[in-house]
């Protein structure tokens, strides 16, 4: 596996992404559609690694203010307290519900984070055009387009708790900003996921291959 | 049965879509949680609770959560009976190839399958301090998620195009 | 592909035929939205038939209603839920639309009543504290009925009574409201059994006050019952003196409504619901006679009247059978003089009581020829009220009814304070002068009385003298004997002397302790120690 073959690209190939038919593709030309559906065809995903890297970066910094900002405000009996992202699943540690700690502390604080560092080595590794790991860097890659959706857990339970307690003086649960921008951060390092074609790993093996 | 040429690649995705369908309605018409606490009693809805944050205000916030458990995941459904319905009767339904491709693109954004993680850990946050009752949008959603997962594995555009192309 | 027909021309006869199976025309996946669909209608069905009755109640103000979350709750079980909070067209009022539980919907007729709980101050007592942190809600008040109604009125306070209280209704028609109000106590003989439920200006102007009495108090009342404001302290200053009336604290300062029967009057059928019922101003007008028919008197006094008023009793010697309902001026121009002509009803039934008016009269008439006369009479020194008094005065000089237009007038005789100024006048006129040379006499004689008694007494003194001294001689041989027996060798004389020196080695010891005592103080507490201590 570490010398695969020549690509498609290399060999003027290119599967459509929409029904999957692989059309001929003479390299000479900039643009072309799929004989059978008709949808435009890319070589690679244009631009991907500019755009990845805008999405990451956004998403970089939003990430401070995601986990500074309280995610939610709950008022109990004129008490207010505010959670952060940190401090929910502390709380949820605290009150003996570990498995549910765990859950929180890793698709809040640990995917997320990890998620960005991924992303951000696969970026870097495709411009230096590093030729180490290409199959576990494309796993990694895989791994991080499946688990990052699951980081809107928090997002969810702050909107299901904002409504279902709202009882006036005796509980009350309110939205903190730090919860939009957790959406941001996760929808950000989506869309940074999206963007990177994870072909551009391999093409540097095959043009040196080649 | 001597022979047999596989599932059928287009009433197994247009049943499941359907099936999605109703159980899509069932989980924003019925309560999904209720919620009990020194003898006040609460019903939360999906819409309920979008419009809820929408008001607090948290617009912004609610229009993230409405789009990916709500619009994203009824797109998706819509979008597979929209394929596949007029298939079932041989025809090949107009911008059938952007619909294939809208599929694929709504797909990691109906995130149902976490909203229901997130009901379960508010749930069982909450159930500390209250009584916390599943409503029948619970236990649907459930469904759901898995109909939808499986409706997923069953859309394969390139034995579509086989049969349609 | 199993659909594909294929025929078997070019295959050999020896093979099997398929044991062919009807084709399946609809795929078994389409089990899975069937039974999905079966699940949405089960549901919905349920929801449907879940689903009770939707009731409007109309509010002066939404205030800590929300929709949604609001309940409606029957004796503190939630029975339903706020729907939406509307204006009303005409922005006047409210509307509160609520869905109810299906198992209520029998219930829900025109004797519903709906009302917000919320904290508030009512009967010096406070309530719904508990929705200062719950929440408002709307509580309602349920009852079997005819006829089913989906739209109400809500109450603004809560009502006094709900329909699980059972007991009877009475109106009550008093001038005024006076310091009443919904949730008054009505106490029968000082005790709580009933409330002030509303009251309503009529359009006579009067006010009828809707008073439950709790069952099984209300079979109390009948015919014969009579019901007083009850309400503050009843301070009379009257003819019978100070007189404080008070049924209860809690009527002292809400006010209330108390009744009883009248003394001794049979106690009637009990009075149905809703009967109608005058309210008096205090117990002692409530418990007052009321006799259907009075007969009308004048009287004319020659003397002041200062001190009577309208309302004083008029009695028979203690009984009370009227009452003074009028005191008026007159100038009788003809005669050049001024009357006081007071005007008081008597009860029919108390004095001459006859149905017949020509036989009335010829009573009437026969007792003035025996003397009855109207008298003012003091009842009360320290206040000076007056009251009326009929009594036989056989010595007046004889006189008549003057059977007039008007109210018959019946002959007075002068008060009694005019006939003590009679008295003083009969002493004034006293012959002193005379009287006091007469108690000169009297007084000489009286001294000459105590100069013999004087002389007397001297005589006396001088016959008794010798007497005495004989008795004294006597009296000396007795000591003399006395003398013997105390002698010191007479037996009484030795057993003295050996008490005494008993007495005397006893004080010593005592001394002898003492002194120890003084040293030793502490031997009190530990006894008497050793002797070498």
């Amino acid at each position: 596996m570490n010398a695969p073959g020549p690509t498609a690209l290399a060999r003027d190939l290119v599967g459509c992404h929409s029904c999957g038919l692989v059309n001929r593709w003479p390299s000479t030309h900039t643009h072309a559609r799929c004989a059978r559906c008709h949808a435009p065809l890319h070589r690679r995903i244009p631009r991907s690694l500019s755009r990845s890297w805008a999405f990451l970066v956004a998403s970089i910094m939003l990430y401070v203010p995601a986990n500074v900002l309280p995610i939610m405000h709950v008022t109990s009996l004129g008490q207010v307290r505010a959670d952060t992202i940190l401090s929910g699943a502390e709380y949820l540690l605290l009150h003996g519900m570990w498995p549910l700690a765990l859950i929180v502390f890793v698709a809040s604080i640990l995917v997320p984070l990890v998620k960005m560092v991924i992303l951000a080595y696969l970026l870097v590794s495709v411009q230096r055009h590093s030729p180490s790991r290409r199959l576990d860097r494309t796993r990694l890659y895989r791994f991080t387009e499946f688990v990052g959706r699951w980081s809107m857990v928090d997002v969810y339970v702050v909107t299901i708790l904002v409504a279902l307690v709202h009882l006036g003086a005796v509980a009350q649960i309110e939205a903190g900003f730090g919860a939009l921008f957790f959406a941001a951060v996760v929808i950000l390092t989506m869309l940074a996921a999206h963007v990177f074609d994870p072909r551009l790993i391999w093409d540097d093996a095959v043009t040196r291959h080649a | 049965m001597l022979d047999h040429g596989g599932r059928d690649p287009v009433a197994a995705p247009l049943a499941l879509g359907i099936t999605a369908l109703i159980l899509f309605v069932i989980s924003n018409v019925f309560p999904l949680l209720e919620f009990g606490l020194s003898g006040q009693h609460d019903t939360a809805y999906l819409l309920a609770g979008i419009r809820q944050l929408y008001a607090q205000p948290a617009p912004l916030l609610a229009s993230v959560v409405l789009f990916t458990t709500v619009l994203a995941p009824l797109l998706h459904i819509a979008l597979l009976i929209y394929i596949y319905l007029p298939l079932q009767f041989g025809r090949r339904p107009p911008a059938f190839v952007a619909a294939l491709r809208l599929v694929q693109r709504i797909l990691p954004w109906s995130m149902l399958e976490i909203f229901l993680l997130g009901v379960l850990v508010a749930a069982v946050k909450l159930a500390e301090q209250a009584t916390i009752v599943a409503g029948p949008a619970a236990w649907s959603l459930g469904v759901l998620v898995i109909v939808l997962a499986a409706a997923a594995t069953q859309v394969h555009p390139q034995r579509l195009w086989d049969r349609v192309g | 592909m199993p659909d594909t027909p294929r025929s078997d021309d070019d295959l050999p006869e020896a093979l099997p035929e398929a044991r062919l199976e009807r084709e399946r025309r609809v795929s078994l996946v389409w089990l899975i939205p069937l039974v999905a669909l079966l699940a949405a209608a089960w549901l919905g069905y349920r929801a449907y038939t879940q689903q009770g009755p939707l009731v409007t109640i109309g509010f002066e103000t939404a205030e800590g209603l929300e929709a949604g979350k609001t309940r409606v709750r029957y004796k503190d079980v939630d029975i339903g839920v706020v729907e939406a909070i509307d204006l009303a067209p005409d922005l006047a009022r409210v509307l509160v639309r609520a869905r109810l539980a299906a198992a209520l919907s029998d219930y829900i007729n025109d004797k519903a009543r709906f009302w917000v709980v919320r904290p508030r101050l009512t009967r010096g007592q406070v309530s719904g504290l508990a929705t200062l942190v719950g929440g408002a809600y709307i509580a309602a008040d349920l009852s079997a009925g005819d006829t089913p109604q989906r739209a109400f009125d809500g109450l603004e306070t809560p009502p006094v009574v709900t329909a699980v209280e059972r007991g009877s209704v009475f109106i009550l028609r008093a001038d005024a409201l006076g310091s009443l109000a919904a949730g008054s106590p009505v106490l029968y003989r000082g005790i709580e059994v009933g409330t002030v439920v509303g009251y309503t200006l009529r359009d006579d102007r009067s006010v009828a006050i809707q008073a439950f009495v709790n069952a099984p108090h209300d079979a109390w009342v009948n015919a014969n019952t009579r019901f007083w404001n009850a309400s503050g302290i009843g301070l009379s200053l009257d003819a019978s003196g100070i007189r404080v009336d008070t049924e209860s604290l809690a009527s002292v300062l809400l006010g209330g409504i108390a009744f009883d029967d009248l003394p001794n009057t049979p106690s009637d059928a009990r009075a149905q619901p809703e009967t109608e019922f005058r309210l008096f101003a205090d117990r002692d007008a409530a418990m007052a006679p009321q006799y259907a028919q009075r007969e009308d008197w004048q009287l004319l006094f020659a003397g002041s009247v200062r001190g009577l008023v309208v309302g004083a009793p008029v009695e028979f010697r203690g009984i009370r059978i009227g009452e003074v309902t009028g005191i008026k001026l007159r100038m009788d121009s003809e005669q050049r003089r001024v009357e006081i002509p007071v005007e008081i009803a008597i009860e029919s039934g108390r004095l001459g009581g006859s149905e017949d008016a020509a036989t009335r009269r010829q009573l009437w008439d026969e007792l003035v020829a025996q003397g009855l006369r109207a008298q003012l009479k003091n009842g009360n020194l320290l206040t000076g009220a007056l009251y009326v008094d009929l009594d036989f005065h056989p010595d007046d000089a004889p006189r008549s009814i003057v059977w007039d237009a008007g109210a018959p007038r019946l002959p007075t005789v002068p008060t009694a304070l005019d006939q003590l100024s009679d008295l003083l006048g009969k002493l004034v006129r006293l012959p002193l002068d005379s009287m006091g040379s007469d108690l000169a006499a009297t007084l000489a004689a009286l001294r000459d009385t105590t100069e013999a008694t004087n002389s007397l007494l001297e005589r006396i003194d001088r016959e008794t003298a010798s007497e005495l001294n004989q008795t004294l001689v006597q009296t000396r041989k007795t000591l003399v004997a006395l003398e013997k027996v105390l002698a010191t060798n007479s037996p009484l004389q030795s057993e003295a002397l050996r008490i005494f020196k008993e007495l005397g080695t006893a004080a010593r010891s005592l001394r002898i302790m003492s002194d120890y005592l003084e040293r030793h103080p502490e031997a009190l507490l530990r006894g008497k120690g050793g002797p070498g201590e």
